[in-house]
C-alpha cells in the first residue's frame, strides 16, 4: 500500500491509501506501485489516477493537477501542487468555456513571446485534463452529459 | 445647558455607532478565525517542499545561479503588504513606520545575505521600488516619493495561491533580469491575538539558512528537520537543477503568501480590537450622557414641583 497526500498552499486536496498511482511527469507518464524506489519528479498539468483495491474489486479515483512536484520514498507519496482538483469538483461547463477562451488566446496571439505561449499552451492542456477527469466521472457515476 | 432633546439625540446616534463598531468587531473575529486556519494551512505544504529540498540538498549547495546568484545591491525591490481600507488600529501606521524607517536608513537593505555571509554594498545611496499590496500602502510609499511598479488592490481578504502568483512572477522576471539585486517583503506577522510585528524579511537571492529559518516559523515540524543528510539515494527526474528550478519560484511564491496571509490575520486581529475599543467607548460615552440627561430631566421636575408648591403657597396666603 502507498500513503497518497496530495497538497496545494491552500489545502490538502486529498489523502489516502492506494495500490497504485499513475502521475503525468515531465518525462512522459509515470506509474507508481508499492515498494518503488525513493524517485523525485516535477510534474506538468494533467491527470494524477489513484487506484484502491477494493472486496468487489478495483477502484479508481481521478484528481487533476496543474504542475507541481513529487517526493516518493518508504511507501510515502507526496504531491506538492500547485493547484489541484478531485473529479468531482470540476464544472464541466466551465471547464470548456475556459479551454475554449485558452484557445482562442492561442490563436489571436500570434506574436506572443515564448513564455506568454507556454503559459497559453499550459493552460490548454490543464484545461484538457480537467475536461477528461470530469467526463470520466460522470460517465462512471452514470450521469448523463449533454 | 443643551436641551434634552439635543443630548437624546446624541445618545441615540452614538448608541447607533456602538451597534456598528459591534457588527464590524464580530465580522473581524470571524474573519481572524478564517484568516488564522489558513494560515495554519500552509503547514503541511511548507513541510513537504521541506523535505523535497533537503532531498536534493546536495544539488542546492553547488546551484549558484538564477536566483540564487548574490550580487551587490544597488537597487531594491520592496513589496509593501498593508489594507486596503482603514479603522483597524495600528496595523497600517505599523507598516508605514517600518517602510519609512528602512528608506531613511537603508544599511540593512544594503546588505546582501546569504546565510553568515554577508557582501555589503559600496553604493552610497540604493535605490528602492515598491509593489505594494493594499491602497493604504500604496498611499504612504507615494508620499515618500519612491516608485511603485505595481500595485495589487483588489485581493481578498482570503487570497488563493494562485492570486500571488502574479507577484512571484514579476518578482522572480525582474531579479532574473538583473533589475533588482536584492527583494525584501514588508509584512505583519502574526504573533498572537493581542501582539502583531511589522517586519522585513529577504525574498532574494534565496540564501539557505534564511529559507531554513523562514520554513520553520511556518512548520513547526521543521524546525528538527533542517538540511540532513540524505539517507536514501533518491531518483530524480528530469535532474536535480531543473526540479530545483521548478521549486524556487514555488517557495517564493509561497512566502509571499505566506505573508500575506499573516497580515491579513493581523490585519483583522487589530481591527477587532480597534472596534472593540471603540463599542467600550460608545458605551462610556452613553452612559455619561444618559447621566446628563436624566440630571437635566431631574433638575426640571425639580423646578416645576418647586413652582407649583409656591404658587400654591401664594394662594393660601
Amino acid at each position: 500500500m502507498i500513503k497518497f497526500k496530495i497538497i496545494t498552499p491552500e489545502r490538502t486536496v486529498f489523502e489516502a491509501e492506494v495500490t497504485q498511482v499513475t502521475l503525468p511527469v515531465t518525462e512522459g507518464e509515470v506509474t507508481i506501485l508499492a515498494n518503488h524506489r525513493p524517485y523525485i519528479a516535477s510534474l506538468t498539468p494533467g491527470e494524477i489516477v489513484l487506484k484502491t483495491k477494493k472486496a468487489d474489486g478495483e477502484e479508481e479515483m481521478d484528481l487533476v493537477v496543474s504542475g507541481g512536484f513529487i517526493e516518493f520514498n518508504e511507501n510515502k507519496l507526496t504531491v506538492l501542487a500547485d493547484t489541484a482538483e478531485r473529479a468531482e469538483e470540476i464544472d464541466l461547463k466551465r471547464a470548456e468555456e475556459a479551454r475554449t477562451r485558452a484557445e482562442e488566446l492561442k490563436k489571436n496571439c500570434i506574436e506572443m513571446d515564448e513564455s506568454e505561449y507556454a503559459r497559453v499552451a499550459a493552460a490548454i492542456q490543464k484545461e484538457s485534463a480537467r475536461i477528461r477527469v470530469a467526463k470520466k466521472h460522470y460517465t462512471r457515476s452514470g450521469m448523463k452529459i449533454n | 445647558m443643551a436641551s434634552t432633546k439635543d443630548i437624546q439625540r446624541r445618545i441615540k446616534s452614538v448608541g447607533n455607532t456602538q451597534k456598528i463598531t459591534r457588527a464590524m468587531e464580530m465580522v473581524s473575529a470571524a474573519k481572524m478565525r478564517k484568516a488564522v486556519v489558513s494560515v495554519l494551512a500552509i503547514r503541511p505544504y511548507a513541510h513537504a517542499a521541506w523535505g523535497v529540498l533537503t532531498n536534493l540538498s546536495r544539488a542546492f549547495a553547488e546551484y549558484k545561479t538564477g536566483l540564487l546568484e548574490v550580487r551587490e545591491v544597488k537597487r531594491v525591490l520592496a513589496i509593501a503588504v498593508t489594507s486596503n481600507r482603514g479603522l483597524c488600529g495600528a496595523f497600517n501606521s505599523q507598516i508605514a513606520k517600518k517602510i519609512r524607517e528602512e528608506i531613511l536608513h537603508p544599511e540593512s537593505l544594503k546588505i546582501n545575505r546569504v546565510g553568515k555571509e554577508k557582501i555589503e554594498s559600496t553604493q552610497e545611496n540604493v535605490e528602492i521600488d515598491f509593489i505594494t499590496i493594499g491602497k493604504k500602502g500604496e498611499n504612504v510609499v507615494r508620499r515618500t516619493g519612491k516608485n511603485i511598479v505595481a500595485s495589487f488592490n483588489d485581493l481578498s481578504y482570503l487570497p488563493k495561491a494562485e492570486d500571488v502568483r502574479v507577484v512571484g512572477k514579476m518578482v522572480i522576471d525582474d531579479y532574473l533580469a538583473k533589475k533588482y539585486d536584492k527583494v525584501v517583503i514588508f509584512y505583519t506577522d502574526y504573533v498572537s491575538a493581542m501582539s502583531q510585528q511589522a517586519k522585513v524579511r529577504q525574498l532574494l537571492p534565496i540564501s539557505k539558512i534564511d529559507l531554513e529559518k523562514q520554513i520553520a516559523e511556518m512548520d513547526v515540524l521543521a524546525k528538527e528537520y533542517g538540511l540532513k543528510d540524505i539517507h536514501s539515494e533518491y531518483k530524480v527526474e528530469p535532474t536535480p537543477e531543473i526540479v530545483l528550478e521548478h521549486i524556487f519560484p514555488r517557495l517564493i511564491e509561497m512566502q509571499i503568501y505566506h505573508a500575506i496571509l499573516e497580515s491579513n490575520a493581523s490585519k483583522e486581529s487589530s481591527r477587532m480590537l480597534a472596534m472593540r475599543n471603540a463599542t467600550d467607548a460608545a458605551g462610556e460615552m452613553k452612559d455619561s450622557l444618559t447621566f446628563v440627561f436624566n440630571q437635566i430631566r431631574q433638575g426640571k421636575i425639580t423646578q416645576e414641583i418647586a413652582e407649583i408648591s409656591a404658587g400654591r403657597a401664594a394662594l393660601e396666603n
